[in-house]
């Protein structure tokens, strides 16, 4: 008998039984007690129990909870910080939506680093300042072969490779190497400081206005990643210098993650302090 | 002074108008720990934990119903409370057994000008029902004391849980449905006269 009525079939018994439900579904509602006897059976039952809780005794404070002075002193009121939640909110969606580029942008620029699919994978505006900074590379790293050599033949004798066929790849490795590695960089500098302004950008402005305890920490919490973005981005380019291959290669893909692993933070410490927030008040 | 007018002052850092604001609410505060929490110890580590929590953010108030943002504070205390113990679960939720004479037959509880027999019954209710409350969910608890020990309406009752009102209505009737297999002994043994009156529709 009452497994007949569903779910929904008691939802709206107990709303009814509350004058919660709208005309129409009060019609309906209606309609169907007539034609059902186990509808109006548990209608009943639910308006037994309805009456059985509201006739519980009314419970009294068993004292005063007034605030002393003293504890009121320990617990001064605090600013308002709910209307900042949806701006840590913001943040949040913002850094999530950041890192998905840059986790995208990794992917596709970064990922295929032949010398024949670079020129298609950066921007335009990145070229003209690679080609510069090409060419500047190109005559500063000549003089740099010889470490180049060094470092290779170190390598080739570490895994105990013939002499010949290290120096062969050392030679071989100057050029497509110094492009390989070199044509990425600033395909990332580009799109990162353009993060890296973003980010800045909405959270002093907008926290600025209520809380000053609470400014300084988004302003903190904002920055210390966009620091670290710039400081991953000045490290690429410093390593732009003629340096040792593998080195260069190494804090490349440091940089990317370092970015990545920022975002990550922002998002979710943004979001966790929006939680908090929203919670802490209504 | 109306309660506006307190809330501001208590706002602006007056302990004297915020502590009329604890005493016009307090009752209604402790309910909702004391049901909440099943019993009268954490009950009142609650209300106090919520009336300081209120008093620290008072800024945070934004009009709306009051009673409201005071629920909604010491129902999250208890939630804060209920999961703390859920981990370390040193206090039984069991009812309190009948040897704990304060609680049987609490001084506050009774009723001046009731019979010794409807006192009884009335005690034994009481136990039937802080049982039954203790057996459902948190969830599906705290909005059957809203709506049906407190009197407070859907809507805010969903202010008060942070839900939609489909969410209070069907957490109710859910709610609702495990009370009445819990309670369902207990009102045939009801004498007539504590068997109220069919309300009705409200």
């Amino acid at each position: 008998m009452k497994t007949q009525i569903t779910d929904r079939e008691w939802d709206a018994l107990s709303a009814y039984l509350d004058g919660e439900l709208n005309a129409r579904e009060r019609a309906r509602l209606e309609a169907r007690l007539q034609a059902s006897v186990d509808l109006r059976v548990a209608l009943d039952e639910l308006r037994r129990t309805r009456t059985l809780l509201r006739s519980a005794p009314r419970i009294r404070a068993p004292r005063n909870f007034t605030i002393s002075a003293k504890t009121a002193a320990a617990w001064q009121p605090l600013q308002s910080t709910r209307r900042l939640a949806p701006v840590f909110g913001m943040v949040s969606a913002f850094a999530s939506f950041l890192f998905v580029m840059v986790f995208l942008g990794e992917f596709l620029l970064a990922r295929p680093m032949s010398a024949s699919f670079l020129p298609a994978a950066s921007a335009p505006e990145a070229e003209e300042q690679t080609a510069q900074q090409y060419e500047a590379l190109t005559t500063e790293a000549v003089p740099e072969v010889a470490p180049l050599d060094q470092a290779a033949a170190e390598e080739a004798a570490a895994t105990e490779q013939p002499a010949e066929v290290a120096d062969m790849t050392a030679k071989a490795m100057p050029s497509p190497s110094l492009e390989g590695g070199e044509i990425p960089a600033p395909a990332v500098e580009a799109p990162l400081s353009e993060m890296a302004e973003a980010v800045t950008e909405p959270v002093p402005t907008e926290t600025t206005l209520p809380a000053p305890t609470m400014t300084i920490e988004g302003t903190s919490l904002a920055l210390a990643p966009t620091e670290a973005i710039r400081a991953a981005e000045g490290e690429a380019v410093l390593e732009e210098g003629p340096a040792d291959q593998p080195s260069r290669a190494r804090s490349f893909w440091s940089g990317w993650r370092i970015a990545e692993l920022m975002l990550v933070i922002l998002a979710l410490g943004a979001g966790i302090a929006a939680i908090k927030m929203r919670r802490s008040g209504i | 002074m109306d309660e506006t007018a307190l809330i501001q002052e208590a706002s602006r850092g007056d302990l004297d108008a915020f502590n009329r604001l604890v005493l016009a609410y307090q009752d209604l505060v402790y309910v909702q720990a004391y049901r909440m929490m099943g019993e009268a110890e954490s009950a009142e580590d609650a209300t106090q934990e919520a009336f300081i929590s209120a008093y620290r953010n008072i800024k945070s108030y934004r009009g709306g119903s009051f009673r409201g943002w005071l629920l909604r504070i010491v129902t999250n205390a208890c939630y804060d409370e209920l999961r703390r113990r859920g981990r370390r679960p040193t206090i039984p939720l069991e009812p309190v057994d009948d040897n704990d004479e304060e609680l049987e037959s609490p001084s506050w509880l009774a009723d001046p000008g009731e019979s010794p027999e409807d006192a009884a019954m009335r005690a034994e209710l009481e136990q039937s029902i802080r049982r039954c409350l203790d057996e459902l969910p948190d969830d599906f608890r705290a909005v059957v004391i809203l709506v049906d020990i407190q009197g407070v309406d859907y809507l805010e009752a969903a202010q008060v849980i942070g839900k939609p009102v489909g969410t209070v209505k069907s957490r109710l009737s859910r709610a609702r449905l495990r009370l009445r297999d819990c309670l369902r002994g207990f009102w045939e043994l009801l004498p007539s006269a504590f068997r109220l009156v069919d309300e009705g529709v409200s």
